[in-house]
């Protein structure tokens, strides 16, 4: 049969109607689909029993307790703590990522040892303790020639540090600059505490309370709780500093000053407060104050200096007036380098509202006491400047160290200057503790890596800015350390027996186990029935009792609100009038930098994480070039137009950014990021922006000699 | 035109409260990390950069010093009336399951990214590139939501697996799973912000707070007008930030008070 025409239709039409009815070529289809997105290199997911583990973060010192999720052992993700007093369920951007950071491209796999050539090589831990003990041996008698920089600043770690410098006769411990050097300036032992949660009205000077400054976290549940949905706010916050960071932003009020203005306005509002007939007489010192007050911070010269027009101000000491619990805290913006004047002139304000170690005012909290023998008191290491140190090295007043060593800090990129910290420590044999191959690890003669805080038992002691003293404990949420990798606290107390010193302690965990022990001592509670503010208000918790090794080591988190001395109140009114800055104008450098320090860039000593990377906006950074913000009528001022590369050039350096147009900084400033231009970590950090540390400009304050660079000036110009 | 208008009895949403918000970002890393998406390395790339919540920064576009901001979060809005599907030729987006969330099915999506003209909120995402991890990061992933390849389209789902979690929980303790309590289902953003400015809850269920806020004068949603009936909510008692939800012109008025 010929095959015509109307058969070959048929068959085609008969073999196509055929074909749907088999399955086959749907399954085929499907199977392509599936397997078109199957592919090996593509990382498949792992399953496991599912577990938390309850730790406290050392990322940054706000001290958040973190609960870390594990899948099968493996941590997959940071969440923080619903029972834990400074987080309450609440995280921040760097502790939420800071499972990943386990695993970052910048980890140190082990302990390295510089070669003539300047690379690192493996070495053993046998070998870099040998090393490290001969070395520190060397200098062993001679005073100052090894000293130590941690960053690290509520962490009993700092003992060992302290204790072991003294046994080789060295007394320099510094700590990386904080807000606490300031705060020990003001008072000798112990702590400055702010009770937020009591307060129904917050004057912010500076403190980037919601982001960079202090009990971060804890703030943020602070200002969120007075601030329901739905309802009326229980406590208006007013936010006195040049941007509008993220406090600024959120602040039901943003009085817009220079960084470094903060004491001049606080004795503006202070004017009207004792022309209003407020008195002190608690304090010794009131007269003087009030003479010093009314007879200088007149509104005139308050609104020459700050700008901000007189009916503001008095508006501001009328609120804090109608105020029942107003609460002033003082602070740099980024919370580092503020000078004596600034914070006693705003903690001023506190002691004539009469609310200090009152609910809602600031307190005065204790330190724990140390516990290894030969260990300094905290006061004393808080109160050490080690900017002006680094400052009289680098100019040969100060004899150059030889051995120094680093501790959860990058001193060689997060000090103003880091230039002129290169060049002091120079020469100095440097070893470096860092987790992260930072900017400080790159230029280390010796890597001892520590293991990650997810790995580690360390401890948190009352961040700085909290209202009570607290104490909780790192755990590791891993069963072995990922890296060859080994705590610092060990590698101290093994090299401090090597040598013949005797710390007291087998291993670090036993020195944790000694604090902990301590703590019964003292009058403390638990925070699992009654957070520290309701005590503050006045519900009374039950004292900690039991076996508080066992209850702290599973998370527990101990609080006091005892206060620990009789302190004797004073407006401070000797220290502010000597502290207080020369009305004269700087015109070299005519823009103040109001540097900004966030969490989403990472914090003094970590570079901005892997994950923290999307959250930086197309205004914040644009491949390698970052932005520096302005109002458009200071860029106006200055020729300027959006999207315009500048140079922003301080007394030693310069640095290199885009403009970015934000109303939201104040006249004749320039608003820029710390935590950006990292030379050395990993892909994900290097070579993003310019280090604005470098157009930081250090200046010494009279009366307190303290080293200063929260009110740097700079010099703009179109690159 | 949606091709079918399905009504629910659970309505799974959020109300934001943008005056609480302080735009710290807390919640864009909670949410890569529990659904896996891999850190790029040049972020500034907003191509490529997967944001299933995403923190947008608002001004009042006034000069200093009258200045203000706020911050957006924004996930995906889980429409009532949703663009995304009708134009989804393979169904590998819908909105069927009670609950009302739309769904993502990434092994069916075939990368043709018409959801994504058609979304008004840019609430998807497109992978372009394989996700890639550094070495041994992959580690961290977590064992809830499958990581997608090139080639298909991806979103916010309200952690979704979250929702089966609590309830076979609620299974488990013999409760209905038809009717969570509020807090027992819970996505990761709402549950890490530090200020609490996100509450989440079942919309149509009075006993849940979202259920009111969303009534309230000072609550109001995404491009209102193009009646895709978001299921999140934004509150604020500032008018100019309930304008600019809408894109309102100059001339016009904005409801609340």
């Amino acid at each position: 049969m010929a095959l015509n025409r109307r058969s070959f239709l048929t068959f085609a039409a008969g073999g196509v109607a055929g074909t749907l009815f088999t399955p086959v070529i749907w399954k085929s289809i499907d199977d392509t689909a599936i397997w078109t997105q199957n592919w090996p290199w593509i990382p498949r997911l792992e399953y496991g029993p599912r577990a938390y583990a309850a730790t406290t973060c050392k990322l940054c010192p706000a001290g958040c307790g973190l609960n870390i999720r594990t899948a099968g052992g493996r941590p997959v993700a940071a969440e923080g703590r619903t029972d834990h007093p400074l987080s309450q369920g609440g995280i921040c951007p760097l502790g939420a990522a800071a499972v990943q950071l386990l695993y970052a491209p910048a980890r140190i796999k082990g302990p390295m040892q510089k070669q003539a050539d300047g690379t690192h090589q493996p070495i053993s831990w046998d070998q870099a303790e040998a090393l490290l003990k001969e070395k520190l041996a060397e200098q062993n008698g001679k005073k100052d020639a090894v000293v130590c920089v941690s960053g690290d600043e509520n962490g009993t770690i700092n003992e060992l540090f302290s204790a072991l410098l003294g046994g080789l006769g060295s007394d320099g411990c510094f700590l990386m600059p904080g807000e606490q050097i300031v705060a020990s300036k003001i008072l000798r032992e112990g702590s400055i505490g702010y009770d937020l949660e009591n307060a129904d009205f917050v004057l912010v000077f500076g403190a980037d309370l919601l982001d960079g400054w202090g009990t971060a976290v804890r703030n943020k549940k602070a200002y969120g709780a007075a601030h329901p949905m739905g309802e009326e706010a229980s406590a208006e916050y007013v936010y006195v500093g040049p941007t509008q960071n993220v406090t600024g932003g959120a602040a039901d009020q943003w009085v817009s000053i220079a960084p470094g203005m903060e004491g001049v306005l606080a004795l503006g509002v202070a004017y009207h407060l004792l022309q209003g007939g407020m008195t002190a007489p608690q304090a010794h010192d009131f007269f003087a104050y009030r003479n010093f007050v009314i007879n200088r911070y007149t509104p005139e010269y308050v609104e020459r200096l700050t700008g901000v027009a007189p009916e503001q101000v008095a508006e501001l000491a009328r609120k804090l007036r109608s105020a029942n619990k107003p609460l002033i805290i003082p602070g740099s913006t980024i919370a580092q380098g503020g000078g004596v004047f600034n914070f006693a002139a705003a903690l001023s304000l506190n002691m004539l509202f009469d609310n200090v170690n009152s609910a809602g005012g600031i307190q005065v909290l204790p330190d724990l006491p140390t516990v290894v023998s030969g260990a300094k008191e905290p006061a004393q290491v808080r109160a050490k400047d080690l900017v002006a140190y680094v400052q009289g090295v680098a100019e040969g007043k100060v004899s150059k160290p030889a051995v120094c060593l680093v501790y959860e800090a990058n001193p060689l990129f997060a000090l103003p200057l880091p230039d002129v910290t290169a060049q002091a420590f120079d020469g100095t044999y440097l070893v470096s503790f860092s987790t992260f191959y930072d900017e400080t690890a790159a230029q280390a003669d010796l890597l001892l890596p520590t293991p990650t805080f997810i790995e580690r038992f360390d401890d948190v002691q009352t961040p700085y800015g909290s209202g009570f003293a607290s104490y909780s404990l790192t755990r590791p949420a891993i069963r072995q350390p990922i890296f060859d990798t080994k705590p610092t606290g060990d590698v101290l107390l093994a090299v401090a027996k090597a040598l013949g010193i005797d710390l007291g302690f087998a291993s670090f965990d036993k020195v944790l186990e000694a604090k902990v022990a301590v703590l019964s001592e003292l009058e403390g509670f638990f925070t699992d029935k009654v957070q520290p503010w309701e005590a503050r208000a006045g519900k009374a918790p039950a004292a900690a009792s039991g076996n508080l090794w066992r209850t702290i080591s599973r998370g527990a988190v101990w609080a006091s609100i005892t206060e620990p001395f009789p302190t004797a109140m004073q407006l401070g009114s000797t220290i502010i009038s000597q502290t207080a800055p020369p009305d004269a104008e700087d015109w070299t450098f005519p823009v103040s930098l109001a540097a900004m320090d966030s969490r989403t860039y990472g914090s003094r000593h970590i570079a901005i994480p892997p994950f923290c990377l999307p959250l930086l906006g197309e205004q914040e950074i644009q491949g390698d070039v970052f932005y520096v913000w302005m109002n458009s009528a200071t860029a106006r001022s200055y020729g300027l137009q959006a999207e315009d590369r500048v140079t922003l050039t301080g007394p030693n350096g310069s640095c290199l950014a885009k403009v970015r147009i934000f109303e939201g900084v104040g006249r004749n400033m320039v608003a820029a990021p710390l935590g950006f231009g990292h030379t050395a970590w990993d892909k994900f950090s290097r070579n993003k922006g310019d280090n604005i540390y470098k157009v930081l400009t250090v200046r010494t304050e009279p009366g307190s000699n303290l080293a200063v660079w929260a009110d740097s000036r700079v010099r703009i110009a179109k690159a | 035109m949606v091709l079918y208008l399905k009504e629910f009895k659970i309505k799974w949403g959020m109300v934001i409260d943008l005056d609480r918000c302080t735009g710290c970002g807390a919640c864009m890393v909670a949410c890569q990390a529990e659904n896996n998406i891999a850190p790029p390395v040049d972020a500034s790339n907003k191509r490529y950069s997967l944001t299933w919540l995403l923190v947008y920064q608002l001004s009042n576009k006034q000069p200093y010093p009258n200045h203000d901001v706020a911050y957006m979060p924004r996930p995906c809005l889980q429409c009532g009336k949703p663009n995304c599907v009708p134009v989804c030729p393979v169904i590998a987006t819908d909105k069927n399951q009670e609950g009302g969330i739309v769904s993502q099915v990434n092994a069916r999506c075939i990368g043709c990214r018409y959801c994504m003209a058609a979304c008004p909120y840019h609430a998807r995402y497109f992978n372009w590139h394989d996700p890639v991890w550094p070495e041994g990061m992959e580690k961290t992933l977590t064992p809830d939501v499958s990581t997608r390849p090139r080639g298909v389209v991806e979103k916010c789902l309200f952690c979704h697996h979250r929702y089966m979690a609590a309830r076979d929980k609620a299974r488990i303790e013999d409760r209905d799973p038809n009717a969570l309590a509020e807090g027992d289902y819970i996505p990761a953003c709402v549950e890490m912000c530090p200020t609490g400015a996100m509450v989440f809850g079942d919309l149509e269920n009075p006993e849940h707070k979202v259920h009111k806020l969303s009534k309230s004068p000072y609550a109001f949603r995404l491009l209102e007008r193009l009646n895709t009936k978001p299921q999140v909510y934004y509150y604020s008692k500032r008018e100019w930030v309930r304008k600019q939800g809408d894109n309102y012109l100059e001339h016009e008025t904005v409801g609340g008070v």
